[in-house]
């Protein structure tokens, strides 16, 4: 392959799939250094472009987790997700409104342990298949389905947990007034 | 109740909206690669990247000496004391009899005797340790002489042991009888949940607990 036509190729990977993974990177190292981890997951698909495969997403989100993995470790790795988001939100209107931003999910993500949030976010953020995101975190498809399958299951518990603590908050309702039930 | 479409929809929610690709960002991204980055190559040795290098050259070095003063070996991660509390990891997903040893082998794929040479890595975030060992003998599959084996639970800084229930960390120098899988995306063998999977024994039992295990892998 000649390099223009390597050129053409990686434009086009970057054109479709590059919101994906500055997504996952602002999940994972948070917004301040997402776009360090796009362009160095990007500068990797283009040195070992021979290698990408021709469905290119598992393979960029991999490449991408272990590029978030060394950003964190000097940066915001203590950030919570609600914190990144919000984040992202101040600075990144287009992409996230701030009044959008669901902190109650987000809280319950941050419950997590990173293996599970993550076996989430990869399903439902970017449509991946179990066997697909299995190769993402680098384990079996059946070992992910589990982690996928208990994590959903924390989420819920932990989600309706706070619904109920919600509820319970919110003050009885006032007696029916004259007028009310005139 | 939050129902499993109700959960879909607020994580789909919070997707973020498309555009940073084809913002300033990312436009300046993509053109910094196509212009600067070299294909196959490598990045140019700028002063700030050779002292980086220097730094972490330093730093391995320092860790490799400490980790050998310790241990007297060459490796990085070093065992540590236990205090002799323990917390109990939650462990979900497993779908067989972990206390039956006929189905821990059915449900594995090489099982062997080793003794544990060293810890090799320990990543608490995940709740794994990995350890490098030495094969003695072969019940099934085929592993090297020498390979890496990854059990769930490890032992933080303050000595507390986090170990899956029904199961304790290895110790380093101890002789076992690993049951696990082999995970060809990480190149590491996990062990498999239960007592059955790493089962300490001394150095006159092994013959008969392998003997003992092979039996149980012909069912």
């Amino acid at each position: 392959m000649v390099d223009h036509e390597a050129a053409d190729r990686l434009t086009g990977i970057f054109r479709r799939y590059a919101d994906q993974v500055h997504a996952y990177a602002v999940v994972r190292a948070g917004p301040q250094v997402a776009a360090d981890v796009v362009a160095d997951t990007f500068l990797i698909a283009w040195r070992r472009l021979d290698v990408v495969p021709q469905e290119p997403l598992p393979w960029l989100l991999g490449t991408a987790r272990r590029v978030s993995a060394m950003h964190r470790r000097t940066r915001a790795r203590q950030q919570s997700l609600v914190d990144k988001m919000t984040a992202l939100a101040a600075t990144a209107p287009g992409l996230m409104a701030e009044r959008d931003v669901d902190n109650e999910l987000w809280r319950a993500l941050d419950g997590l342990r990173a293996r599970e949030r993550e076996a989430v976010l990869l399903t439902s953020w970017f449509d991946l298949s179990n066997a697909e995101a299995a190769a993402v975190q680098g384990c079996a498809t059946g070992t992910f389905a589990a982690r996928l399958h208990r994590a959903r299951r924390h989420l819920r518990s932990v989600l309706e947990q706070r619904d109920i603590r919600a509820d319970q908050q919110m003050p009885a309702p006032s007696q029916p007034t004259r007028m009310d039930t005139a | 109740m939050i129902d499993d479409d109700q959960l879909d929809r607020r994580l789909s929610a919070q997707r973020l909206k498309p555009g940073w690709a084809s913002g300033a960002t990312g436009h300046a991204t993509m053109t910094r690669l196509l212009e600067g980055g070299t294909r196959g190559g490598r990045r140019g040795w700028t002063p700030n990247r050779l002292l980086a290098v220097a730094a972490v050259l330093v730093l391995v070095a320092g860790m490799l000496g400490v980790a050998q003063l310790l241990t007297g070996t060459s490796n990085v991660a070093v065992p540590r004391p236990t205090n002799g509390r323990t917390v109990t990891l939650q462990q979900g997903g497993v779908t067989y009899d972990v206390t039956k040893l006929s189905t821990v082998m059915a449900n594995t794929d090489t099982v062997f005797a080793g003794r544990v040479l060293t810890v090799e890595a320990r990543d608490e975030e995940e709740g794994w340790t990995t350890y490098r060992v030495t094969r003695l003998q072969t019940v099934k599959g085929s592993p090297a002489a020498e390979l890496s084996i990854r059990q769930h639970g490890y032992v933080d800084k303050e000595g507390t042991s986090h170990t899956i229930e029904g199961q304790e960390l290895v110790l380093v120098e101890g002789t076992y009888l690993f049951a696990a899988n082999f995970e060809p995306a990480l190149k590491v063998y996990t062990v498999a949940p239960g007592p059955h999977a790493a089962h300490q024994v001394g150095a006159d039992q092994i013959d008969e607990l392998v003997q003992r295990y092979r039996q149980a892998s012909r069912g």
